[in-house]
């Protein structure tokens, strides 16, 4: 049997790309460089400094470092790109960092920085024909000659060393011995030689036992045989020992069994020296040589104890050998677990093990104080098996080795292993239910924990979103403390959000800010939820979250922003008062010159634009109170004023400037300053003519006018518009004209949209004629209502305006005394609309007609067809059917149809149990019914009368 | 957040700021020339000017400024019971005094000395803007005290403790840029505690990585490092703060900051 075994294991590989990530960048990128300026050398570090971030685990704050050097020194782009590919690569990200590494010149030293860090990610992600390829690619470069710079020098070495060891746990040896042989032309120290000359020498022994020829097989053995005589030259260490180990494996390859036998049995005193020298310097046992030594023993005995029990041979005698054999695979199972032959002895003795029990012979085996490491050495032959993807014999394994250890320091690693074994073949089931396990009886072990978000990521890189969310759920519901938690439950929502689930993402952002207040999520997700809020138009629930973040935020820039939302959410609310105070403790923060708001240049800058924002809402928050509430109009008013002179003092260039000179102006105009506030308004056109406010100043004057009732104010502002109409746009006439209808000013409106129709606009046009409709109805000229409502209709059959065109002129007509007219004119609503609300206030308005015209039932067929047809769901139309219902009663009672109104007077009180008319309904209903018993046969239909809904 | 102040000015400090001023005590008036020679009398007196009025046996010679390097004046009787008071903490007394000693001996080296104690006295006060313009009148009286590594650090530290930080950082910057190794990774670490009393925290840790990861030679100022950079990692709520207290504990076990981080972990 061999030493270096065809039955080993592809290993865990545990290459990390520390400290070579720093050297990728120190060796390649000043290789050859002569003397540096301050500036270079700052800038050197700098990228030295990314490098390491990234090594030390830190790849965000790389990137942000990284952006800051991009930024003072846009030139530096390659250098740049290097520290990305690196950042890419700890992400796992290999792809992306090919793609950088596509933009470089591929001779560069920074691509071949690259391509190196690349390949040792490839590696360590299983990827070993990539990392291979990139590999050949680079040694290529160095064909025939070896780097003399000391960081080139060390980077090739390690480049080499590491390029050999994949290629020998690829199997190809060949490549590996030339891989070596490259570290090795380099001169690398004593003990790198001494430790290379050992893996050769194996190499060499392993090509010997593939080799058919036997004149290479020989030359292979010589070789080996040379470079351990080689070794035992140089010193009794390490090396020594495996050379031994080596020797006897030549001697094996030979076919001299015995000799081998007899070789490392003579040699096992020097063996336990080396193990002593290990042992009292604190060194790993794993390294000994004494391991493979012994496994190779056991593995002789073995094969001698089945050869004699197939023979003629000693029964006992062989069973004696066998039982050497399980001594020595125990022994190295047990002492040298960690070592590569701990596994392969475990698996090798518990077979003999079983094959001895078959014999009828009873095997003890008690590890005693080595039962923790055994126990170590059985889960990692799982793990091997787990990370070779053998996933059937990796679960039959776990499920062994965790019934005789099934809460050992092992086992929640082990069962989230076996958890995710059983996804990948399918078996969700099984999966959970350890994954349930895992939660139960470890919950208090960090590793079990991490064992779980294993699983979850399994099932999460595949998409499988509700397999995952259970994992997940499991794991936050049973390690609440885990210092992953808050992030994994921050991802969840995140993910949950993205995927149009926004209440599965509000379970787990809750859970983050109930239990997570100290996580640096807990800002984020109180921000999250704020926005969404705000979005949806709950202010009420952002002011919640806004003010609990700006509650937990430290002085600085984010907190005065957030304070600033908080306000804008009151704001929106129409809580001006509340709103104002919060833009005052924005000032009282960030006005004081030493305020620790403004602690950073950075923040300061960032916080003037809000102070600015805090200080023109402070004064329009007061121009909105005194519009609100007349009792604090006075106080607001002056306060409004004070506040928005010293905005426009302060920041006579902000964007808010000449909105603030308005409010200023309709503020001034409701302190009764007229002068002030027409020299205002004048100031607002003349200096910020640009902007809107500017452009209609005088607009803005009757608007302001309006809003605090200072009507002559406004009227004599349109006599000045109307004096220089040549100034002014027919829109800008159409909009006053509007403002005036509003505010009940109809003679002002006529004038107003008579001067608009000297424009060619049809929306001008249009609106200028319904206004003019309006008011003349207002007015009370109907005739020149219902003219200007036929024009309109007449010009603009398509127009917006076309319903309420419609009803302006029936009622006009009505007025008029036009029933027919108006009729005809309703008769278009009931065959165009299709809207309850339209279609109800025709039929209200065709019930008055009839009523006015005598028809009572049709009036009574008009309103029955409101109360009954219309959804009284619909909030804008229960007043409609209200009304439809009490003027069915009246009518109904004046017809005598008394049945009717009892019905009538039911439904309204089913529809409107709380209405006003309640009383007057109740009693009309009694009335109803006292007349209907002393008249039988009225009223219901039965009697011969029509029922009604028959002449709808 | 820390402020490195000066109450832990040590007395180190003290010792090698009187080092700077003068190499040995002297017990008579002298003056060495520009020519280095070295002249004894009995008696000496400086002019407000700086001119160096020297009674030898020979008669009085004057020294006009630019012809000496230095003027020594016997001991000040008060100056030992300076040093007492400042070493036992009573510094109120001890300024007094101190400040009677500079304005007797100015230009004749004592000066110098007391105002290396001043500073101190006013560093333990808190009085640190004080003693910031104390370093700075005795730079500005010899400018080899630049050279002085120990004093320069003192002085830097006294200018964080007064929240000059605008002048600070424009110091660190440079000696982060042109300084030597062990200069440069304390100024990385002092402009991190610059930026934490700014509430800069990112940038603060961002600085304090840098003399782990740049400056892993200069040992003696890693696990300071280690734990500001971690203590700063925990105030963004970032979970890798352990990951450094960790990394602290197990590479320097025996460091007073191990143990401090071990009570963290």
């Amino acid at each position: 049997m061999k030493l270096t075994g065809t039955n080993a294991l592809p290993k865990a590989r545990n290459v990390s790309l520390s400290p070579w990530g720093v050297l990728v960048v120190s060796a390649l990128m000043f290789a050859a460089a002569g003397p540096r300026a301050h500036g270079d050398r700052l800038v050197d570090r700098e990228v030295e400094f990314a490098s390491g971030l990234i090594s030390l685990g830190f790849p965000d704050m790389a990137e942000k470092v990284v952006a800051e050097l991009e930024r003072k020194h846009p030139g530096l782009k390659d250098r740049v790109a290097l520290i990305r590919a690196e950042i890419l690569i700890s992400r796992g990200k290999l792809g992306e960092a090919e793609e950088i590494l596509g933009t470089l010149p591929p001779d560069s030293p920074k691509a071949q920085a690259i391509s190196l860090a690349l390949a040792a990610g490839y590696y360590r992600a299983g990827r070993l024909e990539e990392a291979k390829r990139i590999y050949q690619g680079f040694f290529e470069h160095f064909r025939g000659k070896v780097p003399t710079d000391p960081d080139l020098k060390r980077f090739y070495q390690e480049s080499a060393y590491r390029f050999g060891q994949m290629l020998k746990q690829a199997g190809d040896w060949e490549a590996a011995q030339e891989a070596y042989s490259r570290v090795l032309a380099t001169k690398p120290g004593k003990s790198a030689e001494r430790k290379l000359m050992v893996e050769m020498a194996d190499l060499y022994v392993k090509l010997a036992e593939k080799e058919s020829d036997s004149g290479k097989k020989q030359r292979y053995l010589n070789e080996a045989r040379s470079l351990c005589e080689k070794i035992q030259w140089g010193g009794l260490d390490l090396w020594f020992g495996q050379s031994l180990v080596i020797m006897a494996d030549i001697k094996l390859a030979q076919g001299d069994r015995k000799g081998a036998e007899r070789f490392l049995r003579d040699n096992l005193d020097l063996l336990k020296e080396i193990d002593h020298f290990l042992k009292a310097n604190g060194l790993p046992l794993s390294e000994s040589p004494m391991a493979g030594a012994r496994y190779l023993l056991g593995t002789l005995y073995e094969e001698r104890g089945r050869k004699m029990l197939s023979g003629r041979g000693d029964r006992e005698k062989a069973i004696e050998v066998l039982a050497k054999a399980l001594r020595e695979y125990f022994n190295v199972f047990a002492k040298y677990g960690e070592s590569e032959w701990g596994s392969q002895a475990a698996v090798r003795g518990n077979e003999l093990k079983s094959f001895l029990e078959s014999l009828g012979r009873t095997v003890k085996v008690d590890f005693g104080a080595y039962r923790r490491q055994v126990s170590a050495t059985e889960f990692r032959l799982a793990d091997e098996l787990f990370a070779a993807g053998k996933h059937d014999d990796a679960i039959r394994e776990y499920l062994r080795v965790l019934a005789t250890f099934p809460e050992s320091g092992q086992a929640p690693r082990a069962l989230g292993n076996l958890a995710r074994a059983y996804a990948v073949q399918g078996r969700h089931l099984w999966c959970l239910a350890v994954c349930g396990y895992l939660g139960d009886r470890f919950p208090e072990k960090e590793d079990a924990g991490l064992a779980l978000l294993g699983v979850g990521k399994w099932y999460f890189d595949r998409n499988m979103t509700n397999r995952f969310l259970k994992v997940y759920d499991i794991f936050l519901d049973r390690f609440p403390q885990h210092p992953r938690a808050p992030g994994v439950a921050f991802t969840l929502g995140g993910v949950l959000k993205k995927a149009g689930r926004p209440e599965d993402a509000r379970r787990y952002y809750d859970l983050i800010l109930q239990r997570y207040q100290k996580s640096k999520y807990f800002l984020k997700v109180l921000d999250i939820m704020a926005w969404d809020a705000y979005r949806r138009g709950d202010h009420s629930n952002a002011v919640v979250y806004l003010r609990r973040k700006m509650q937990a935020l430290p002085a600085g820039y984010e907190k005065a922003r957030t304070r600033f939302q908080l306000a804008d959410a009151l704001l929106k609310m129409k809580r001006y008062q509340a709103a104002r105070k919060e833009f005052e403790g924005i000032m009282r923060w960030l006005i004081p010159k030493d305020s620790v708001f403004n602690a950073s240049t950075v923040d300061a800058e960032r916080n003037r634009g809000i102070l600015e924002k805090a200080v023109f809402f402070r004064g329009y928050c007061l121009a909105l109170i005194a519009r609100s509430d007349q009792s604090r109009a006075a106080e607001a008013r002056l306060g409004a004023e004070q506040t928005l002179q010293r905005f426009l003092v302060s920041f006579p260039r902000s964007k808010l400037a000449p909105l603030a000179m308005s409010v200023l102006g309709e503020v001034q105009l409701g302190m009764g300053k007229y002068d002030q506030a027409t020299k205002t308004f004048d100031t607002l056109a003349e200096r910020y003519p640009d902007s809107p406010e500017g452009q209609r100043a005088l607009f803005e004057l009757i608007r302001a006018a309006m809003e605090v009732g200072k009507y002559q104010v406004a009227r004599d502002a349109l006599a000045g518009m109307v004096k220089n109409a040549s100034k002014y746009k027919p829109e800008d006439f159409a909009r006053v004209g509007q403002l005036m209808l509003d505010s009940g000013l109809y003679k002002e409106a006529v004038e107003a949209f008579r001067r608009a129709f000297t424009g060619k606009e049809r929306a001008v046009l249009e609106r200028s004629l319904f206004g003019l409709a309006r008011a003349y109805f207002e007015l009370g000229d109907y005739s020149k209502a219902a003219e200007f409502a036929r024009d309109l209709l007449e010009n603009y059959p398509r127009s917006a305006l076309f319903y309420d065109a419609k009803f302006i002129l029936g009622q006009a007509y009505r007025r008029l005394g036009r029933a027919d007219d108006a009729i005809q004119a309703l008769s278009d609503v009931f065959r165009y609309a299709d809207d309850g609300v339209l279609i109800n206030r025709a039929n209200l308005l065709y019930g008055e007609i009839n009523e006015e015209k005598g028809d009572l039932r049709a009036a009574l067929a008009s309103y029955q067809r409101i109360a009954l047809l219309s959804d009284p769901q619909r909030g804008d139309l229960r007043p409609m059917i209200e009304e439809a219902l009490l003027r069915s009663i009246g009518l109904g009672n004046e017809l005598g149809l008394y049945q009717e109104v009892i019905d009538t007077c039911d439904r309204y009180l089913k529809l409107f149990p709380d209405g006003e008319k309640i009383d007057l309904v109740r009693k009309a209903k009694a009335e109803a019914r006292l007349k209907a018993a002393r008249e039988p046969g009225t009223g219901t239909g039965e009697s011969g009368e029509p029922a009604l809904g028959n002449e709808i | 957040m820390e402020v490195r102040a000066s109450r832990r000015m040590t007395l180190g400090m003290v010792a090698l700021a009187l080092a700077a001023c003068m190499a040995r005590e002297a017990v008579a008036a002298y003056v060495i020339t520009k020519q280095n020679k070295r002249i004894e009398g009995t008696d000496i007196r400086a002019k407000a000017n700086g001119e160096i009025v020297l009674t030898t046996p020979q008669g009085t010679r004057t020294f006009y400024p630019g012809q000496y390097l230095k003027a020594v004046a016997d001991k000040p009787a008060d100056y030992d019971r300076a040093v007492q008071l400042v070493n036992a903490g009573k510094y109120a007394e001890a300024v007094e005094i101190l400040q009677g000693i500079v304005r007797r001996f100015r230009y004749l080296e004592w000066d110098q000395r007391a105002r290396a104690l001043l500073a101190k006295a006013y560093a333990a006060r808190g009085q640190h803007g004080k003693a910031v313009d104390i370093f700075e009148e005795m730079f500005r009286i010899d400018s080899s005290l630049a050279e002085n590594r120990e004093l320069q650090w003192a002085y830097r530290r006294q200018l964080l403790a007064a929240g000059k930080y605008a002048e600070l950082s424009r110091i660190l910057t440079e000696v982060v840029t042109r300084g030597d190794r062990p200069d440069a990774a304390r100024a990385y670490l002092m402009r991190g505690d610059l930026k934490m009393a700014r509430n800069q925290v990112e940038s603060a840790a961002l600085d304090y990585l840098r003399t782990v990861i740049l400056f892993k030679d200069q040992e003696d100022v890693q696990p300071m490092a280690l734990f500001k950079a971690a203590e700063a990692l925990e105030k963004l709520l970032d979970a890798r703060a352990r990951q450094l207290y960790e990394k602290l504990v197990k590479e320097y076990p025996s460091s007073p900051y191990a143990a401090k981080a071990k009570r963290k972990i």
